[in-house]
């Protein structure tokens, strides 16, 4: 984890670290968040090992929904880890499949061996818009939902994402939070605000408030819920 | 009657809603104020309930259900976001168009 304190002293930065919690650095110049724990939850696991597979072959994605609220530290779990990734075709997703297949994932779908199935997986789903879903050693919960970007918020979570550090090794990219707690309050169930309230506490000081205002704006969204807290 | 109804449910939702604002507020404080052993407990926490699920999950009859919500809440999922790109057709339309564009080449 960087040091906070080494940062400081006015010269030339390509970082400027704020402390959100003990264990918890953002990065406003940067752009990165630095999170370090004892022990790692099977969301982080199968996140860490899914992001390794898109990055393997150059796909640019980004995490999404509840996952991101669990992560720096929202007390309860989720079905599924939600990464949107950029626009591909039928032959990268079937190489995507191989490289995830060689790290322990299984389509829910099907089988990830049968290159044809596959191919109509994509048809079927990915091309229509629709996620599909990726379990992690066999594990249905949590599993991974997967899907390619197909309107401009998910093209904006994707350009602007947030790298994730956990204990000092990049793991995953995640969503710009400020559209992310605006998102939340536009789904607007419980759950949803609940997440939306504990992201904008945490992250309060290093928020662009202009940003948030605007994407609430872009959405529809009464973000009283967030004054409230 | 049904009137009066309403307004106990909208009444129960506010009240609810406001416990879960403040559940969450106070959890954001937790990992503000416990850092790395807030994190320690709470993914003790999950890890148990973790392996409670997998125990769970050795039953055929629950892991066919389970996948059967999946399908289900996915396609709840797909239909929210259709709405919402609706929606955001029609905003798209006085919005600010800079701050939303089409992704650009890879690496960009």
């Amino acid at each position: 984890m960087p040091n906070v304190s080494s940062k400081s002293g006015g010269e030339p930065s390509r970082s400027e670290l704020v402390a959100l919690a003990g264990n918890v650095l953002f990065d406003t110049v940067g752009r990165r968040v630095y999170v370090e724990k004892a022990t790692l939850s099977a969301e982080d696991t199968v996140a860490f090992a899914f992001a390794g597979a898109l990055e393997a072959l150059g796909i640019r994605y980004s995490v999404v929904a509840g996952y991101v609220s669990i992560l720096f530290g929202r007390s309860r779990r989720s079905d599924d880890i939600d990464f949107i990734a950029e626009p591909i075709g039928e032959d990268r997703f079937t190489a995507l499949c191989a490289e995830l297949r060689n790290r322990g994932f299984s389509l829910m779908q099907g089988d990830i061996n049968l290159e044809e199935f596959l191919k109509r997986v994509y048809r079927s789903y990915l091309s229509r818009g629709l996620s599909v879903r990726f379990m992690y050693m066999n594990l249905v919960l949590p599993n991974v939902e997967f899907k390619l970007a197909r309107n401009p918020l998910h093209a904006f979570s994707i350009e602007n994402s947030i790298e994730v550090f956990l204990n000092g090794k990049r793991a995953f990219r995640i969503a710009p939070l400020e559209l992310q707690i605006a998102y939340k309050l536009y789904l607007g169930s419980d759950k949803d605000v609940g997440d939306a309230v504990f992201l904008y506490e945490l992250f309060k000081p290093v928020l662009k408030m202009e940003e948030l205002n605007r994407w609430c704006a872009v959405l529809g969204v009464d973000a009283s819920a967030l004054k409230g807290a | 009657m049904g009137e009066e109804l309403k307004r106990m449910v909208e009444e129960d939702r506010r009240i609810n809603l406001k416990a879960v604002i403040r559940d969450a507020a106070w959890n954001a404080e937790m990992v503000k104020k416990l850092g790395a052993k807030w994190f320690e407990l709470r993914d003790r926490w999950l890890n148990e309930a973790q392996e409670r699920d997998m125990e769970i999950l050795k039953d055929p009859k629950a892991r066919s259900a389970l996948l059967k919500a999946l399908a289900a809440k996915s396609e709840v999922e797909r239909l929210k976001e259709e709405e919402l790109e609706r929606r955001l057709r029609e905003t798209l339309k006085t919005a600010p168009r800079a701050h939303l564009k089409p992704l650009g080449p890879p690496g960009a």
